[in-house]
């Protein structure tokens, strides 16, 4: 299991809004500062973060906190 | 008045009686701009040869129209030419008799000679003629369906899964008697009859086992269905089976045969079943389920799925063209990815992937699907045919 309030600060701080605004439905379409350069800068941080290596195939989709919560699990039980 | 231009005799003749008045003739000179003062002018008509005042020859002849669009053939007549002699002067206060006769007609082209002749109260004939109409054709109202007492009967196959189960029920909820059919699952078949029995209306359901992928299946299936509720109006072929995704080096060409058996064999045989009773009554529906997957990027490894979704969905577009002329119509449904248990061996990644490069942002809901079934099955969708309606948010476009 990953660390949910973990992954919720490491979002919220490189998109520059309050953690509060992190909840389960949270997505690109949800938060207006989540652009295409925030995104790599995401997913960059969530790899420091977690250790892990996102795929690139995966990389471009994890626009929403659910699939980034999947995608961490598996690789964090891989 | 004849509508129908096969009715209509040479000798065939009409008439009507019009005393002109002195109003008739300021509005003829007021709505034309016609203001001769042969017409309108009493002293200066009688300082001429014709000594008193001549009405226009074309307010005359305007009556032979009357007699065309009113009389001979009436509404849907179309006067296409006019030859004109004006023999006689018509004065005001006579009473004139107009009298078309047809003299000819012409099939092809759905024409009338007609002789066109005007008398006077005296008997003298003031103008003569000949004419030529067009008899229009007029659409027919669309037909509806011979007996609207009657409750029209739809079969679901598959009528117990995710999707054929909303269909059901949406279709019991329109006011139809289902037939759910089903092939292993009774369970959950007994479980869609027992909710649209649920229902608070007329509809009634009943739950028919059938193996559509045995040789008989469909065949026991659709005499079983008419047996239950009468003969069937709507046809959902829902019914697949799982998707067996498999890479192409392991694939065997009977895993290709299982789904062409159950796609594809089974909606050919049960839409052979129901088409006559469907074209007795000139109305009939059948929907074929099909799938995004004809249309957007490859799944690798579902070509069987795949094939025989493309299979139906050809099969659709010929059907819908050949049976068309009977009433029936043949379309499909082709769902995105739907929270079903068809979808259940697919990583929830791949479902939320899925559900993010949505437009809507989520994957189908088997009730948007039935919406979809719903509208192709009803009356007001009667000219829509031979099309595919995508319920899938979005994600592929055409």
């Amino acid at each position: 299991m990953i660390d949910e309030a973990l992954l919720k600060q490491v979002i919220a701080s490189v998109l520059g809004v309050p953690v509060e605004t992190i909840g389960p439905d949270a997505s690109s379409d949800t938060i207006p500062g989540w652009d295409s350069l925030k995104h790599m800068n995401l997913v960059l941080a969530l790899e420091q973060t977690f250790g892990v290596e996102i795929p690139d195939e995966d990389a471009a989709e994890i626009t929403s906190y659910a699939l980034i919560k999947v995608v961490l699990q598996d690789l964090v039980v891989d | 008045m004849f509508a129908d231009f096969d009715a209509i005799k040479v000798g065939e003749t009409r008439s009507l009686t019009r005393t002109i008045t002195e109003a008739d003739v300021r509005r003829f000179a007021e709505m034309t701009g016609d203001d001769n003062p042969l017409h309108v002018d009493r002293a200066y008509a009688e300082s001429t040869s014709f000594k008193d005042i001549v009405v226009h020859g074309m307010l005359s002849a305007s009556f032979i129209s009357t007699v065309i669009g009113t009389q001979l053939p009436g509404p849907g007549a179309l006067w296409v030419a006019q030859s004109l002699e004006f023999l006689l002067p018509v004065r005001l206060g006579d009473t004139l008799t107009i009298t078309c006769t047809v003299t000819a007609k012409h099939e092809r082209d759905r024409l009338l000679d007609l002789d066109t002749a005007i008398t006077n109260q005296a008997g003298r004939l003031v103008l003569s003629g000949a004419g030529k109409v067009k008899v229009l054709e007029v659409r027919p109202a669309p037909a509806l369906a011979s007996d609207p007492d009657r409750r029209r009967v739809a079969l679901v196959t598959g009528g117990g899964g995710g999707i054929g189960r909303a269909i059901c029920q949406r279709l019991a909820r329109d006011g139809l008697d289902v037939v759910v059919a089903y092939r292993g699952r009774a369970d959950r078949a007994d479980a869609v009859v027992d909710a649209i029995q649920a229902l608070d209306g007329p509809a009634r359901a009943v739950a028919i086992q059938a193996d559509l992928a045995s040789p008989d299946g469909a065949g026991a299936l659709a005499r079983q269905a008419a047996q239950a509720f009468g003969a069937v109006d709507v046809l959902i072929n829902n019914a697949s089976p799982a998707i067996g995704a498999k890479p192409f080096a392991e694939m065997a060409w009977a895993d290709i045969q299982a789904h062409l058996d159950v796609q594809v064999k089974a909606a050919f045989l049960l839409s052979q079943a129901s088409l006559p009773a469907m074209a007795e009554r000139r109305f009939g529906r059948i929907v074929n389920i099909t799938s995004q997957v004809t249309d957007g990027a490859p799944t690798v490894a579902w070509t069987a799925y795949a094939l025989a979704k493309s299979a139906l969905a050809t099969m659709s577009r010929y059907l819908a063209a050949e049976v068309g002329p009977s009433g029936v119509t043949v379309n499909c449904v082709a769902p995105g990815m739907t929270e079903t248990a068809l979808i259940g061996d697919i990583p929830q990644k791949a479902q939320l992937i899925a559900a993010r490069q949505t437009p809507m942002r989520r994957l189908a809901a088997p009730e948007d699907i039935a919406a979809a079934v719903a509208y192709l099955v009803s009356t007001e969708a009667g000219f829509v045919t031979g099309h595919t309606l995508a319920v899938n948010g979005g994600m592929v476009m055409r």
